[in-house]
């Protein structure tokens, strides 16, 4: 055994420079020492292995992986050896290798650390049964409570990742057994197993087992420190069981201690309503059910053991007797006024009144009290209006304007002959503020006439500016307690612009939102409004700077990034739009990571109830559509402006993407849609609020338009096989075969796969022109469209479907040799040449505007031409590359005939007519991209004399210094943007204008 | 957020708080001394010796409310928070029940440098 342990001592001590220089980052000098000790000592695997290592982290993975291959094929059983595989394949991500080595290991080798390894493996493998094998293989060997219930909680996520069936019948009951042959031998030791026992059960939905649990011996001497309380899982276990009794008086005994609970006084009275609805009456004194159960509970108080509350003046009472031990508080001074109590009693009116039964109730025709009541105690915090947003239409819609009126007189901000009164201090202000928004949630704004909204807009302007003077001494890191003047006077400047269509507007919002983004740094309503303005203008470089200013972390870039994502490609400045991807994507393959580690960590620790949680959570990104369109456009943008360059022809970069185009990036039919649409704060009525449908249109609306960019994709992908090998591609045509079987479907055929891609890719179109719900926008606190529309109106994808019609049919032509069989495909290559260049044609000249245009006296910002050139770039260019592809089809089969006209001297035949066609399409296209170009120089040029132009283009009433000076910025500001957005369609445009191929 | 951490025979067992926010439209309202209420009930149930947290020195409000929870400076801990420029922590910290003695909050009057802090 000693000599073993020197032996390890020794090679360890020649292993460590090699993971020295591993760590420091020297992969050369690494593997330069893992070669010299190898020539010495030829079977020390684990140098073999820190050499693969090496290699990999040198980006040589194909050596990498067949060195460390061979090191696999010997099955080793050494610590180091394993573990240095370990890292190797996991920065591979290749964990299935790892399983692999560790199950090796343990036929041989059964330890506690290597059956732990492969536990760990199989966890990130998600492979749920034999992590469940593997941990009571574990348990046998080391028969620790943790091991066995990493068997339990195994069986727990097999059952909850198959199908229903399979999970209740078999898996759970079998989990249930598990625990309950543990309890049998009293075994059980921590508050996590009952938890998962608990968690068993409740998916078994045996809630009454589980009380049983949670009031016996297990629970009494297991469940202590842990949030939900006893109390809280016993009353909550009487709800799903739907004892209503029970848990209405549970509910009820709570909330006398913790009167300021909101889920409580929720239960409490869907309990109570329950019992109103079966008619339940209170069962005999001294009745079994009684007598049974709770008697512990029944004796703490003994006021309410005697009245059993269910109906509705008791319900009432006890709320009533809530609010008035607040008011004792108040009263006596010895604290303020909780919310809880007092919403519970709007709560209470609020189910009476969907249920039509307003009249019953303790309170009938008094809403307007509680309201005016809630307004007086609670309209200085800022949270007031949303937590009275639900009851605000109890008010008959005659009653709202009075309603509104006995709020403003607690307002107490009278105007006095005429003149503006200010509020006096920050809890007048925010008062004020409270009745402002009450009064357009009540519609009252969107009755005004588009003069009296800008006249209240400009009114809160003033005290906007008035109200920045109680917050002087604020921090950086503080709101202003003026800013929702603000909000809300773009708010109606907004409504204004709609009524209106004066572009004006738009322009004096985004100047009054930068003011106050200058004066509230840290306020992400105006930075998030701002940033929608600057893209609908056109504007996008001021973006980033804004998006980082919001501190978007990890799972925000999932439901925030929407925001920017839509306009970072459409305006056109595409590096920004590269870096924005990237951490996204980062985001999206990191997190996914982290959480393995957390649920790694939750198996350790014993959080069994996490681990679900965890899966779920990383399933759901895994299906983001966030995800996918970003991971489209990423490479998307790659493609079009990274291929043909540095020596990478287009056809080499796609195939080193390695995309199947058999398969579709997402799964569409498991799609998640994770984007905050109510990030944005809005006080409209609710008409006018993102309503359920909306965000379900909107929801499909993005989901189109991720599929036609991922068709667009696959499509690129697919016609780089669509092509003739020749010389120059033999090698990486071979490399092809062999990735064949990596990366491409099995039963792969591109011609089969470009035809039925390029058939949904045309459905779609279709069928996104047809429908009515592409065109459907939503409020500007709402999500963006998606570029659909813009792609339509722009016949882009009609452009893009016939280049890869020539591409398709010129590679049909080439294998026929132009014989007669092919004279069909021939006409219609003809036919799809002349339409695609009228077709581009006809685009150019929709979109050859210059940016600012003439109505009437007004000189009108141009919003729309950059996107519509932005587009029609991006689709020029993959037009560029494709016909190139099918540019080589045609030589090689103007190449065969040349050949066989060579041998056949006699009677040459002529060149088939659709080389001369796509040769002159060719000439033509040519033509009409440089008129693109000369456009997009053209705009630049009218951007660039923008600001000279400003006062004629804005029309402003606010004649305030801090306004003009913004006003000047702004336009500074546009003009850059669009400068710079031009300049990199026009660079991007003349790099590959020079590819048009040439017969 | 929180987590308890610590070695109960060095009497370090504590319950740490890792980030306490609250969204701005439900400040002023008593929701963070109630969310820390809450944590160190958990921790005094699971037998802590002290809660402890960090905080900006520069931002007064949680200072000033946390003094008013009944925490105390237990030491400054230099440049722990990176940004441009690093600014100093306080490190405050409240005893529970277990520390009869009130030791866990006895000042340490020298400040420190983060990777000192365990």
């Amino acid at each position: 055994m000693a000599s073993h342990n020197h032996e390890d001592a020794v090679t360890e001590r020649r292993l460590k420079p090699i993971y020295d220089n591993l760590d420091n980052g020297n992969y050369k000098v690494a593997m330069q020492s893992a070669d010299k000790l190898l020539k010495k000592h030829r079977d020390l695997h684990c140098a073999k292995v820190l050499k693969a290592l090496a290699l990999l982290r040198l980006y040589r993975v194909q050596e990498c992986e067949t060195l460390a291959m061979t090191v696999v094929a010997l099955k080793p059983t050494d610590e180091p050896t394993l573990q240095a595989l370990s890292i190797c394949f996991r920065e591979m991500n290749k964990v299935e290798l790892i399983v692999e080595i560790f199950s090796n290991a343990v036929k041989t080798q059964p330890s506690e650390e290597y059956y732990t390894h492969l536990f760990m493996a199989l966890v990130r493998l998600e492979d749920f049964k034999r992590q469940q094998q593997t941990a009571m293989s574990l348990y046998k060997l080391v028969p620790k409570n943790a091991f066995y219930f990493w068997g339990v909680i195994s069986a727990v996520m097999q059952a909850l990742n198959s199908d229903n069936s399979l999970g209740q019948k078999m898996l759970l009951p079998l989990a249930e057994r598990m625990v309950e042959k543990m309890i049998k031998e009293e075994k059980l030791e921590g508050e996590s197993e009952v938890n998962l026992y608990l968690m068993i059960l409740d998916l078994l939905g045996k809630h009454e087992k589980a009380l049983e649990v949670v009031e016996g011996t297990l629970g009494k001497s297991l469940l202590k420190s842990q949030i939900p309380s006893r109390d809280e899982r016993t009353a909550e276990l009487f709800f799903k069981m739907q004892k209503w009794d029970k848990a209405y008086q549970a509910f009820r005994e709570m909330l006398i201690k913790s009167p300021d609970n909101w889920l409580y006084y929720t239960r409490y009275l869907t309990s109570g309503f329950k019992l109103r609805e079966n008619g339940w009456k209170p069962p005999d004194t001294g009745s079994e059910e009684n007598a049974t159960s709770h008697e512990d509970c029944n004796n703490t108080n003994k006021e309410e053991s005697q009245t059993t509350d269910y109906d509705l003046p008791e319900m009432a009472a006890f709320i009533s007797e809530r609010i008035a031990n607040e008011e004792e508080k108040v009263r006596e001074k010895t604290g303020k006024a909780l919310r809880g109590p007092y919403l519970a009693q709007l709560e209470l009116l609020l189910r009476l009144s969907t249920q039509g039964k307003l009249e019953e109730g303790p309170q009938a025709g008094s809403i307007e009290d509680v309201l005016v009541r809630y307004f007086g105690l609670f309209a200085d915090k800022t949270c007031c209006f949303s937590d009275l947003t639900p009851y605000l239409y109890m008010v008959p819609e005659l009653e709202r304007r009075s309603c509104l009126q006995r709020m403003e007189e607690l307002v107490e901000l009278k105007v006095n002959d005429g003149a503006m009164v200010y509020a006096t201090s920050v809890k007048q202000l925010q008062r004020h503020l409270t009745s402002l928004k009450i009064s357009r949630f009540y519609g009252f704004h969107d009755a005004l006439s588009s003069e009296e909204k800008g006249n209240l807009a400009s009114e809160l302007i003033k005290r906007y500016k008035e109200g920045l003077s109680f917050g002087k001494g604020l921090l950086d890191t503080d709101l202003q307690y003026s800013d929702e003047y603000l909000l809300m006077a773009v708010h109606l400047l907004v409504d204004v612009w709609h009524d209106t269509e004066d572009e004006s507007v738009l322009w004096r919002c985004l100047i009054l939102l930068k003011i106050g983004h200058k004066h509230s740094q840290s306020s992400h309503h105006i930075k998030l409004l701002l940033m929608r303005f600057y893209c609908m203008a056109g504007v996008f470089t001021t973006v980033p700077s804004l998006y980082d200013g919001l501190d978007i972390k990890h799972m925000q870039q999932d439901t925030l990034g929407y925001n920017a994502l839509k306009y970072a490609k459409s305006l056109g400045q595409l590096s920004s739009a590269g870096q924005f991807y990237n951490s996204t994507l980062r985001f999206f393959i990191s997190g996914r990571r982290e959480v393995t580690e957390y649920m790694i960590a939750s198996y350790r620790f014993g959080t069994y109830e996490k681990i679900p949680e965890f899966l779920n959570f990383s399933t759901k990104i895994k299906h983001s559509l966030h995800f996918a369109h970003t991971a489209i456009e990423k490479k998307l943008l790659d493609i079009l402006k990274e291929s043909e360059k540095e020596g990478k022809s287009f056809t080499e970069f796609v195939r080193n993407m390695e995309i199947d185009p058999s398969q579709g990036t997402a799964e569409w039919d498991k799609v998640t849609d994770q984007r905050d649409l109510n990030i944005m704060v809005s006080w409209n009525p609710p008409h006018r609020q993102m309503s359920a449908d909306d965000k379900a249109v909107s929801l499909r609306q993005e989901t189109s338009w991720v599929k036609l960019r991922d068709y667009l994709l696959r499509l690129l992908a697919v016609s780089i096989d669509l092509q003739p090998s020749t010389h120059a591609l033999t090698e990486s045509q071979n490399n092809r075969e062999k990735n064949v079987v990596d990366n491409k479907g099995d039963n792969y055929n591109a011609k089969e796969s470009g035809k039925s891609l390029l058939q949904n890719f045309e459905d779609l179109l279709q069928a996104c022109s047809k429908d009515q719900e592409t065109r459907q926008k939503f409020p500007i606190q709402g999500p963006p469209t998606p570029l659909t529309i813009e792609y339509l109106d722009g016949n882009l994808g009609t452009v893009m479907a016939l280049s890869f019609h020539l591409v398709q049919e010129s590679y049909k032509i080439n294998e026929a040799v132009a014989d007669e069989s092919s004279q069909t495909i021939q006409d219609s290559f003809c036919k799809h040449c002349e339409k695609l260049k009228n077709t581009l044609q006809e685009s150019l000249k929709r979109s050859r505007r210059g940016l600012v245009r003439e109505d009437g006296e007004k000189r009108i910002l141009d919003r729309e031409v950059l996107t519509e050139l932005t587009l029609l770039t991006e689709t020029s260019v993959y037009l560029v590359y494709l016909l190139g592809i099918a540019c080589r089809s045609l030589s090689g089969l103007k190449n065969k005939i040349s050949k066989r006209n060579k041998k056949k001297k006699n009677t040459p035949k002529p060149l088939p007519e659709c080389i001369g066609t796509f040769q002159s399409m060719v000439e033509d296209i040519g033509q009409i991209i440089a008129g693109l170009q000369t456009a997009i120089r053209e705009l630049e040029s009218d951007a660039k004399s923008l600001d000279k132009n400003q006062l004629t283009l804005t029309y402003s009433r606010d004649q305030s210094e801090e306004f003009a000076e913004g006003e000047s910025e702004l336009w500074a500001t546009v003009s850059e943007s669009y400068q710079e957005s031009l300049k990199e369609l026009s660079e991007l445009l003349q790099s590959k204008q020079e590819l048009l191929p040439n017969l | 957020m929180g987590k308890s951490e610590g070695s109960v025979a060095q009497e370090t067992w504590h319950g740490h708080v890792t980030a306490l926010t609250v969204a701005p439209e439900y400040r002023r309202l008593g929701l963070a001394a109630k969310m820390m209420n809450i944590l160190e009930e958990v921790s005094d149930r699971k037998q802590c010796f002290f809660v402890d947290l960090f905080v900006r020195v520069s931002n007064e409000i949680a200072v000033d409310m946390y003094k008013w929870l009944g925490y105390t400076v237990y030491r400054r801990v230099l440049e722990y928070y990176s940004g441009d420029p690093d600014e100093d922590a306080f490190d405050m910290r409240k005893a529970l029940s277990r520390d009869k003695e009130m030791k866990s909050v006895i000042p340490v009057k020298e400040p420190v440098r983060p990777e000192d802090v365990e």
